[in-house]
């Protein structure tokens, strides 16, 4: 069940890049401006779904999936972090989300 | 908690710190293994390595009362094995898969050097191992009151703000760090002092069995206990490959290890231990043979509630289950684990510095062993490599040697950071790690080892691996010392 490692990250990466997106802080950063409610709503669940699916994949795995699945989690979560720091326009356009012309 | 925090941290953090960073390292042990003894094949037949092994074994050491061989798998590329005559005295060697013979070649300790301090600290028994797991205890403490001082979890999710430099910074990354990896240093902490409970915390069993551990350990694991005594009459151990393959099929897995017991005698008992690959516990399930009919015998029971607990809270540790995508999450886990360590480390310098007129002595102290613990690790692990490689082929205890060239480097970096300003020592060492790191598949391609460029053209992929991390660790630490020396 090793291989279960290489589906789960990238949908968790998937997952916290909609949730970060999502969020008005952040979206400013990578979209130039606060999210709008409608786009807020359906990145949320987006953002659900992809964990759930990934949640899901893990729980299949039994004990090794769910390792796999908790260790993913982790690093997805802080490659996107680290995405926002460094480059947040990237995590804007990997969404097709609209941006702004910057300040 | 925040007071709680800052000095659990400080305390164990230097300590934790290397822990951590040959925790790291182990997670890729057979193949560092693999590095360190070029002459090995990549793929060698398990079962032939197993009887040439025991064969070889049979004949250097003909008193040995019991022996154990751990054969070759996709990864580990040498035996281990161990033997013991009847006086108790015990005997080691790596083994070549293709002659059974001790492995040719310089003398290493290969993966073990890092896989060892990692829980020993090169200190001896059982002080290291007590170290270790009191350093445990106290990363645990530091971590949980960590999330509970750091209020906003959920606002500050995904923030990190390196353009704004300075304390900002290292707290956005000091507090990434620990609450996205919170999960795997937790459990990894907590099941490290697991691996060690017997050391740590022997309260259980001696409260259950007195003075009489023997009966403990059989309990623990039945299948080597309740051996026949020997009978005296002399009878040829059966041939052992034909029994590894009987043993896989009747296991349903792959082999762990081999141990035999009486080899030569009447009452001979071969044992095969199940590999836990598909699983996260440590398997229990054994194959035992008669070693002179070679028939199968009834399986050892299975353990008890509490052992199959143990087993499965060691397992997660030591990752054997993991393949290739685990285990390179388990290592970068690790890696997040020292970043953690060695922001907290500097964050509590930066907070402090502007306060302080003139830094006092504990301050300096701090400062000193912040860079030259942080950076020493990671130039005394880069220089193990470099190490295996130059030393001479014929120096006596070359693995020996080897350990003094790790804990040297570490006590030269912990003095230059004594000697330098502290901005400066930061930049000069990560620009020494990194050359360090860098520069050791040179060294490799260039003393007569393997070069990257020859396991690239016929496919070594464990071998061009190694090369490939030590490059990029390079490339990471060339980019920490170009910040390092630009702020």
């Amino acid at each position: 069940m090793g291989w279960l490692g290489f589906v789960i990250a990238p949908l968790c990466f998937a997952g916290f890049a909609a949730m970060a997106m999502s969020m008005d802080r952040h979206h400013r950063d990578a979209a130039g401006g606060p999210c709008p409610a409608p786009l807020r709503r359906r990145l949320r669940r987006l953002a659900w779904s992809f964990l759930a699916t990934a949640a899901a994949i893990a729980l299949i795995g039994r004990s090794v999936g769910i390792v796999a699945g908790v260790l993913s989690a982790s690093m997805a979560a802080a490659a996107v972090a680290g995405l926002l720091g460094v480059r947040p326009r990237v995590l804007a356009r990997l969404l097709a989300i609209p941006v702004r012309r910057g300040p | 908690m925040s007071w709680l925090h800052t000095w659990t941290g400080l305390v164990c953090g230097w300590l934790v710190f290397a822990i951590f960073a040959t925790g790291t390292a182990s997670v890729f042990k057979p193949e560092i293994g693999a590095w360190t003894r070029p002459v090995l094949a990549a793929q060698p037949d398990p079962d032939a390595g197993l009887q040439r092994a025991a064969d070889a074994i049979r004949r250097e050491h003909p008193d040995a009362v019991s022996f154990t061989v751990a054969p070759p798998d996709g990864r580990a590329r040498d035996m281990e094995s161990y033997w013991s005559d009847a006086k108790g005295v015990f005997g080691q060697a790596w083994r070549d898969p293709a002659t059974g013979a001790a492995v040719a070649g310089p003398a290493t300790s290969g993966g073990e050097l890092f896989y060892r301090f990692h829980f020993e600290l090169m200190a001896p028994y059982p002080y290291g191992r007590l170290a270790a797991c009191l350093a445990a205890a106290f990363f645990v403490s530091a971590i949980v009151s960590g999330v509970i001082t750091h209020k906003r979890i959920f606002a500050d999710f995904f923030t990190f703000r390196p353009a704004k430099g300075g304390q900002r910074a290292w707290l956005d990354g000091h507090n990434l760090l620990g609450v996205l990896a919170l999960p795997f240093h937790l459990f990894i902490a907590l099941t490290g002092v697991v691996t060690l409970i017997t050391t740590f915390m022997p309260f259980g069993p001696v409260g259950a069995y007195g003075k009489d551990m023997a009966a403990f350990y059989a309990d623990a694991e039945p299948a080597t206990a309740h051996l026949p005594a020997a009978t005296g009459r002399p009878a040829p151990l059966a041939p052992v490959a034909p029994l590894a393959a009987a043993a896989r099929a009747s296991l349903h897995g792959d082999i762990l290890r081999l141990t035999v017991d009486k080899p030569g005698d009447a009452s001979a008992r071969v044992i095969f231990f199940r590999d836990n690959s598909g699983a996260v516990s440590k398997s229990t399930q054994a194959a035992v043979f008669d070693g002179a009919t070679g028939a199968l015998l009834s399986a050892p029971p299975p353990p008890g509630p509490a052992m199959a607990t143990y087993e499965f809270l060691y397992g997660l540790h030591m990752a054997a289950f993991a393949g290739p995508a685990l285990r390179w999450l388990y290592f970068l886990g690790g890696l997040s684990g020292c970043g953690l360590i060695a922001t907290g480390l500097v964050l509590w310098t930066v907070a402090r510095r502007r306060k302080l007129a003139r830094p006092h002595f504990g301050f300096r102290l701090v400062e000193v062993l912040n860079a030259g613990v942080v950076m020493g690790m990671a130039m005394a692990v880069a220089g193990f490599f470099w190490a295996c490689r130059l030393l001479p082929a014929g120096l006596a205890d070359r693995p020996g040697a080897e350990r003094h060239v790790f804990l040297a480097t570490l006590a030269a970096a912990i003095l230059y950071s004594a000697l330098r300003p502290q901005r400066r020592a930061w930049a000069e060492l990560a620009s020494a790690a990194a050359v360090l790191f860098a520069g050791a598949p040179l060294v490799s391609a260039l003393s007569g080892g393997r070069s990257l460029w020859r396991s690239a053209a016929t496919g070594d992929l464990a071998m061009a691996s190694v090369d490939l991390t030590l490059l990029a660790l390079g490339a990471g630490f060339a980019f920490i010392a170009a910040r390092a020396a630009r702020s």
